[in-house]
């Protein structure tokens, strides 16, 4: 009797149902190829479910990496195409992020995203807040500190608001131009690499 | 399927793993050309002919983009090996890049050797 625990079937399975998972990203019909492909490549170079052995086997799944690394390097690439073409920051972002986890260079992209987005998002929920929040604008502290209220909280910070009611067109404004800039830094970066790899492809 | 390159040497290295990745699509589909093979054959097909060997982890999602791109397609054939297998094959306009892939690929490597030819020389 074997223990249950060290059964290579199970082990298989387990490994094969989280990247499935992580794949979950892709059109179902993808994901069901790639997973029973990996499985067939799996029983290929074990010999089969039943010679595999703990050993065989746990060789098999380190030449494949772990689910992890093996999904991310299926769906970057589908993200970043797909970031390609839509303007959406939530659809950046998450192709981002994930280029982020494969490489150096999508790591440093998300670098300029995330606050790109949060300083873009900040300036449009505080113009937003306006009408209802009188405390919402850009607020001097001391001659070096500024501070943006969004008008989330009722705090009302030490010092005087310098925008007024102009902080609703200004904010749209610096909000809306953050947020494209930074959409638009995304989807040259995305492109450039992705036109890079087309010829070398970096793993 | 135990074959390794050796570790790259310390003044080879990076540059030289540099440049198989570069090939590496071009390698398979090459090894495509004369009929379908499944995953692990185009492994064994790179390691044995060409002394190209990639990990397991880079060759599947290759695969799947190139697929995606429309060069490839696959199909599932089942074996004696008692589980089916997924085989690709070039398609119409993978077989057209391959072959301009190829082209490029000989006339830069012989222009490349007359700029290298001098070195040769040097070497005897």
């Amino acid at each position: 009797m074997t223990p249950a625990l060290a059964d290579p079937q199970t082990v298989l399975d387990a490994y094969l149902s989280e990247l499935r998972r992580r794949l979950r990203s892709l059109p179902d019909e993808q994901v069901m190829d790639i997973v029973e492909e990996i499985r067939s490549y799996v029983l290929d170079t074990t010999g089969g479910r039943a010679a595999m052995t703990e050993a065989s086997l746990n060789a098999a799944l380190s030449r494949l990496g772990t689910p992890t690394a093996l999904a991310a390097s299926y769906v970057t690439d589908n993200l970043l195409e797909r970031a390609q073409r839509n303007r959406m920051p939530w659809t950046i972002l998450r192709a981002v992020f994930h280029w982020a986890m494969l490489s150096v260079k999508g790591f440093l992209v998300l670098l300029v995203c995330v606050p790109g987005y949060l300083v873009g998002a900040s300036f449009f929920i505080a113009a937003l807040a306006k009408p209802f929040r009188p405390n919402a604008g850009l607020w001097l502290i001391d001659p070096d500190t500024y501070s943006l209220v969004l008008g989330m909280t009722d705090r009302v910070p030490q010092g005087h608001e310098l925008l007024g009611w102009k902080l609703i067109p200004i904010g749209f404004a610096l909000g809306g131009g953050t947020i494209l800039l930074t959409t638009y830094f995304a989807q040259w970066s995305i492109r450039r690499f992705r036109e890079t790899r087309q010829m070398r492809r970096t793993a | 399927m135990t074959l390794r390159t050796l570790p790259p040497s310390e003044s080879a290295d990076k540059w030289e793993i540099q440049l198989r990745k570069g090939c590496l699509e071009l390698a398979i589909l090459a090894a495509l050309f004369s009929g379908r093979l499944y995953g692990l054959e185009i492994m064994r097909r790179l390691a044995e002919d060409s002394g190209l060997v990639v990990p397991e982890g880079t060759v599947y999602p290759l695969l799947n983009r190139l697929k995606g791109e429309g060069l490839l397609s696959s199909e599932w054939v089942e074996a004696d090996a008692g589980h089916p297998r997924k085989y690709y094959r070039l398609t119409a306009a993978g077989r057209r890049r391959v072959i301009e892939m190829a082209q490029f690929w000989q006339s830069f490597s012989a222009s490349l050797d007359d700029l290298l030819a001098p070195l040769r020389k040097e070497e005897r």
